[in-house]
């Protein structure tokens, strides 16, 4: 009986034939590109430079990331993977020194316009694939991409976005703390069940996982997808505004002040006391300040990571005598108040020996190299969870469970359903990722409208409605009528992230972009362009402009103006500029009627799909 | 019988739960996406049905209450919620015991105990009810044993508290 399906994967692989592959850690600090050379995994460098602060900074005429930003600038965008999958609702507007639009959709205004958080993404990848590119000499086959294990369906998807964007082909998204057992595992050979401790820049994880016969199988995940060092940071940061009346006032000041904070943390992570001179504000300041004063601040952050390191030993059904090793991972685990909370809970010394900031991207390196069919003797396999669990909205604002949190990936479940109407022929699934029962408490994925039912009396048409989670641990929808064996098709308007003609509108945008020579597009193309975005945003106007407020409706109208005007001068650089600003201005417009429409990101169909 | 097919098991209510895992193991080794991230697109699907599919009769497999769900199923029989009521009684006693005890520990403990023997004889009635293919009384212990679950759970979740 032929269940499984036999396909052998390619076994031999052309040693002449390398296909180069990439780990990435996209950190919230921090990101680092490592690759397998000759065996080993090593760290990419940029200009000597081991991490790759996730900052960017657009200017008129260029983008810099990283290490290429000059240490006076300002206007940086600092941490976005904390914006990352995210609506406006779900963040703290005031934790994030940045200019945003005035839109539920997060868009950061910049001297290039407004950059959502996938696009800011995107620049990092880009330049992390540079740093490889530029080492090799040669094109990047695939990456695998490291995310928190804690990450739901939105980030996962916005992340590869991003990474699509940049040019990226990803191998597997991986979840931070299973690379970073990944890399101990393969470095000590030792089996057992391990607790993966990552606090990173601005995510906490917490995974249990089993070595064993060359599995490392993920027991149990969980974790804050908003709790990382940076809290900590902000809690030097408020020590230092009380302690030393220091005004904090302006994002410029409040950025300073950050780095400041992040600069004690480490120094306070070797040190017992600090004692500097510190430039601020164009003042100097003597700061003095002792790990024992401000350590009891930190507590409630510990507690936090204690209480999912209890859920998922909960989850995992295991006590902590059965831990075998706790691996830390991510910078600010080097802090005494966590190392010693730590080795008291689990009543263990932790695993230090590999440097906590580049183990994850250690790990991604590795698993890229065997993803790509190149490590011949390694048969060493990854079985991951999902973090959260999977459910549809049933009456009464109730969450039906589909697919339960730390379920092995990949996962379908099929779950079959009715209609309640003679000669229903359409029927819609909300999907929703959570743990809490009521549906308005979960965070909502997405509504599937399931189309094409053929007409039957009530309750007489069986529609399987499959859900898959992909070893990404992304969802795909499919459903079928049974009785009629009619393939029913699918439509998601997703309640996160953006819609694809958006991405495909990137996508252009990041080849002319590329293009730098040539940067001065003939007159006539230009004059097109404007014509049509006019013809466009004329259209949009005359059919929805309910959507819009009287002054964002003034706005455009008075960019409209301009842009006709420019026209009928012909400076090119001119209406390229008029229509840029155009282009920001209704932008949040065709935001608001995208949403309205019905879209389909989240079907699995990719860029390629799409633009044919 | 699909799922014992995949493990290439007999299909039965007692099972090797190591012998199921080595299995498990050997099978994503050799069927999980992973191993086809490099390959053609057709094959990248069908490894996603495969392991899908290897992880779902897993989880039945490995868990009692499931794989005798499952057994049932397979045969053809409807899991009807019938009780007796003398379970009925034994029900409301132990419901009683946990709740006149909840500070203690000890007592708690010892009532873990007693449900703990409770579970492994009901298993060896399932053994025999599936062996015999004696369906309907394997339903009845079903439905039993899915209780004294739940109160097993609830107890040591009382007993995790207090400690």
């Amino acid at each position: 009986m032929a269940l499984l399906q036999i396909s052998e994967p390619g076994k031999s692989t052309d040693p002449h034939n390398r296909k180069l592959t990439i780990g990435i850690d996209l950190g919230t600090t921090n990101s680092l590109v490592a690759s397998v050379i000759s065996g080993e995994a090593k760290i990419l460098e940029d200009n000597n430079y081991r991490l790759i602060p996730s900052r960017v900074l657009y200017e008129q005429d260029q983008i810099l990331v990283g290490n290429d930003i000059p240490s006076h600038a300002v206007s940086i965008i600092n941490s976005v993977k904390r914006l990352i999958g995210k609506k406006k609702d779900d963040i703290n507007a005031n934790d994030i020194a940045l200019d945003l639009a005035d839109s539920n959709d997060i868009f950061i205004q910049t001297p290039q316009g407004f950059k959502s958080p996938i696009q800011v993404s995107s620049d990092i990848l880009k330049k992390l694939k540079k740093i490889a590119s530029d080492y090799f000499g040669d094109e990047i086959y695939g990456a695998v991409i490291t995310v928190p294990a804690y990450f739901n369906e939105g980030q996962r998807q916005a992340t590869k976005e991003a990474a699509k964007l940049a040019g990226i082909d990803v191998l597997r998204l991986i979840n931070e703390p299973t690379a970073a057992a990944y890399a101990y595992g393969l470095d000590t050979k030792k089996e057992g069940v391990f607790v993966v401790y990552d606090l990173g820049g601005g995510t906490f994880d917490i995974s249990i996982l089993q070595f064993n016969q060359g599995v490392f199988e993920v027991i149990a995940t969980n974790g804050n997808s908003s709790l990382g060092g940076d809290d900590f940071d902000q809690i030097i940061k408020n020590y230092l505004i009380n302690k030393y009346q220091l005004n904090s006032q302006g994002l410029e000041e409040q950025a300073h002040l950050n780095l400041i904070a992040k600069y004690i943390k480490e120094k306070l992570s070797s040190q017992n006391t600090f004692n500097e001179t510190i430039k601020f504000n164009n003042q100097n300041y003597q700061i003095d300040i002792s790990l024992s004063e401000i350590e009891e601040s930190f507590i409630p952050l510990v507690d936090k990571t204690i209480q999912c390191v209890k859920n998922a030993l909960n989850d995992a059904n295991l006590s902590i005598d059965e831990i075998d090793g706790v691996i830390m991972v991510g910078g600010s685990t080097r802090m005494p108040t966590i190392q010693n909370h730590m080795k008291q809970f689990f009543n263990q010394d932790l695993l230090n020996d590999l440097n906590p900031d580049e183990v994850v991207a250690i790990g991604a390196a590795r698993q890229a190299f065997v993803l790509s069919g190149q490590a011949v003797d390694d048969d060493t396999l990854l079985l991951d969870v999902t973090p959260l669990s999977l459910g549809i909205e049933t009456m009464g604002d109730l969450v039906e469970r589909i697919i339960p949190r730390n379920s092995t990936i990949p996962i379908a479940k099929a779950q079959e359903f009715t209609t309640y109407k003679d000669g229903q022929t359409m029927m819609k699934i909300h999907v929703v990722q959570g743990e809490r029962e009521k549906v308005s408490e979960n965070r909502s994925l997405g509504e599937f409208v399931v189309k094409d039912i053929p007409p039957m009396p009530a309750g007489a048409a069986k529609i399987k409605v499959t859900f898959q989670v992909d070893a990404d641990s992304l969802l795909t929808v499919s459903a079928e009528e049974q009785t009629t064996g009619t393939k029913t098709s699918i439509e998601i308007k997703p309640s996160y992230s953006i819609n694809e003609n958006e991405i495909r509108k990137m996508l252009e945008d990041s080849f002319t972009n590329a293009e730098d020579d040539k940067k001065f597009r003939s007159l006539a193309e230009l004059i097109i362009d404007a014509n049509q975005i006019l013809e466009l945003t004329e259209k949009a106007l005359h059919n929805d402009q309910q959507l819009l407020s009287d002054h964002e409706k003034t706005t455009i109208e008075k960019c409209m103006n301009n842009l006709k005007s420019e026209i009928t001068k012909k400076n090119p650089s001119k209406i390229k500029q008029v229509t840029d600003e155009l282009n920001n201005a209704s932008m949040s417009f065709a935001q608001k009627r995208m949403d309205r429409s019905i879209h389909s990101a989240l079907t699995g169909k990719n860029i390629n799909e799409i633009n044919k | 019988m699909e799922f014992f097919d995949i493990y290439e098991i007999e299909p039965s209510f007692s099972i090797s739960e190591n012998e199921l895992k080595k299995k498990y193991l050997v099978l994503q080794k050799k069927f999980h996406p992973d191993r086809f991230a490099h390959s053609s697109i057709e094959e990248q699907k069908t490894a996603l049905i495969n392991s899908s599919l290897i992880n779902d009769a897993y989880q039945v497999l490995k868990d009692d209450i499931r794989r005798a769900k499952y057994l049932l199923e397979c045969n053809g029989v409807e899991i009807t919620n019938h009780t007796n009521p003398a379970f009925l009684m034994k029900q409301m006693e132990y419901e009683e015991k946990i709740e006149d005890h909840s500070n203690d520990k000890n007592q708690l403990l010892s009532i873990q105990k007693e449900l703990q023997e409770e579970l492994d004889q009901y298993k060896d009635n399932l053994t025999l009810d599936f062996d015999k293919k004696n369906f309907d009384r394997a339903t009845n212990q079903i439905n039993e044993f899915i209780f004294i679950d739940k109160l097993h759970l609830k107890i040591k979740e009382k007993i995790n508290q207090l400690s």
